[in-house]
């Protein structure tokens, strides 16, 4: 016998969904509270912000509030497996990853997001040149796209790519995001030497 | 409605919009773990829920000015759509949800637990089973089925949250049961439905 739509609705709706744990929580909307500052301060100093839009220059609370949810953020990562613990210390570095790289779509510390952007093979000693133009091919042909689903159709008009900036990844491969010389820095990445 | 426990919530997202960084880590403590569980039914990975998560509120704080609301209302279903589509995209790359499912015990299969645990076993085997029917339907139906039933969306806030018209919510329902329905029993232990 068929099961009625109230029985699906409940089956459906008993579905188990975990919730994050507090730390986890913390550790996230710190991650993006960096952003969301590292953003404020861009526009600051009048260079695009990533969403675009007007916004004032920061306001007071801002540093103490980041200060606040980093070390909220430093306690949590302690216990959340796989965060981003590797914060780079060199102002250059050569990539590890010799045979690919990462285009992003945007700036972001969440350097695994699933679905963010195209990987592209590279070969040779200057992958970090190599990822640059790659990336900005993918941009140029409209596949990758900063707005999601962040992939494109490919069209046969050029779409100018924004500025790129090749950084290394705590996996230790170039990953290409938009933005500045100093997005690297920003997200605390090193730039890519090669 | 389904916006949660706002302090204010007739200015949230204007505040946000504005450029308020406080208010937007109130945009996140309001409706993170509610697009957690979104994200969490729909992918069945919880690697995947969190960096998803994470991507849906980074959106929301870029396309702060671009986005209009008519109240805070439409925050939660609008979050859940910017999800459903970083969900597609993601499962198009990695079908993560297909290797959860994979690692996951068949359905239709109990051990002979002792009577007064048999219900339990019932509710697992079911869960087990509506998952892996779930996983076999569309983006679409799968979306619509979750928002509506889960997440308990009424039909205007899927419509927007998914971008279809308001007055095809209803039937598209309809039909996305069915075919929940059809593939429930096309998967139960019988092959002909376990109702």
């Amino acid at each position: 016998m068929a099961r009625t739509d109230d029985e699906l609705d409940t089956l459906v709706r008993q579905l188990p969904a975990p919730e994050m744990s507090a730390d986890t929580r913390e550790a996230m909307l710190a991650a993006l509270m960096e952003q969301v500052d590292a953003d404020l301060d861009r526009l600051a100093a009048g260079v695009r912000p990533l969403g675009g839009g007007v916004v004032g220059p920061g306001d007071r609370n801002r540093r103490r509030r980041r200060r606040r949810l980093v070390a909220m953020a430093a306690g949590a990562a302690l216990v959340v497996a796989g965060a981003g613990t590797a914060v780079a210390t060199l102002a250059l570095q050569r990539a590890g990853v010799r045979d690919v790289a990462h285009c992003f779509p945007f700036v972001t510390s969440n350097f695994d997001q699933p679905g963010l952007g195209p990987d592209v093979t590279v070969s040779g000693d200057d992958t970090a040149h190599q990822a640059l133009q790659l990336c900005a091919a993918e941009w140029t042909s409209g596949a990758l796209v900063s707005t999601p689903p962040y992939a494109g159709t490919p069209g046969p008009t050029p779409v100018p790519a924004p500025p790129l900036v090749a950084c290394v990844l705590p996996s230790g491969a170039v990953g290409v995001f938009p933005g500045p010389p100093q997005t690297c820095a920003d997200l605390g990445l090193p730039a890519s030497a090669g | 409605m389904v916006a949660g426990a706002l302090t204010t919530p007739e200015t949230l997202w204007s505040r946000v919009s504005a450029g308020d960084a406080d208010a937007f880590a109130e945009l996140f403590r309001a409706f993170a773990d509610r697009v957690h569980g979104f994200c969490y039914r729909r992918s069945g990975s919880p690697e995947v829920a969190e960096d998803v998560t994470s991507a849906v509120f980074l959106e929301a704080w870029r396309r702060r000015t671009e986005v209009t609301m008519a109240s805070d209302d439409a925050v939660l279903p609008w979050l859940f759509g910017v999800a459903a589509n970083l969900l597609r995209n993601a499962g198009r790359k990695q079908r993560r949800y297909q290797r959860f499912l994979a690692a996951a015990p068949p359905p239709g299969v109990s051990p002979d637990f002792a009577p007064e645990v048999d219900d339990r076993v019932d509710v697992e085997r079911d869960l087990r089973l509506v998952r892996a029917a779930l996983a076999t339907l569309g983006d679409d139906d799968r979306d619509l089925l979750l928002l509506t039933v889960a997440e308990g969306l009424t039909p205007a806030e899927v419509a927007a949250a998914l971008g279809v018209p308001a007055g095809t919510v209803r039937s598209r329902l309809s039909r996305a049961r069915a075919r929940l329905r059809a593939a429930m029993a096309a998967l139960g232990p019988t092959g002909g439905g376990e109702g």
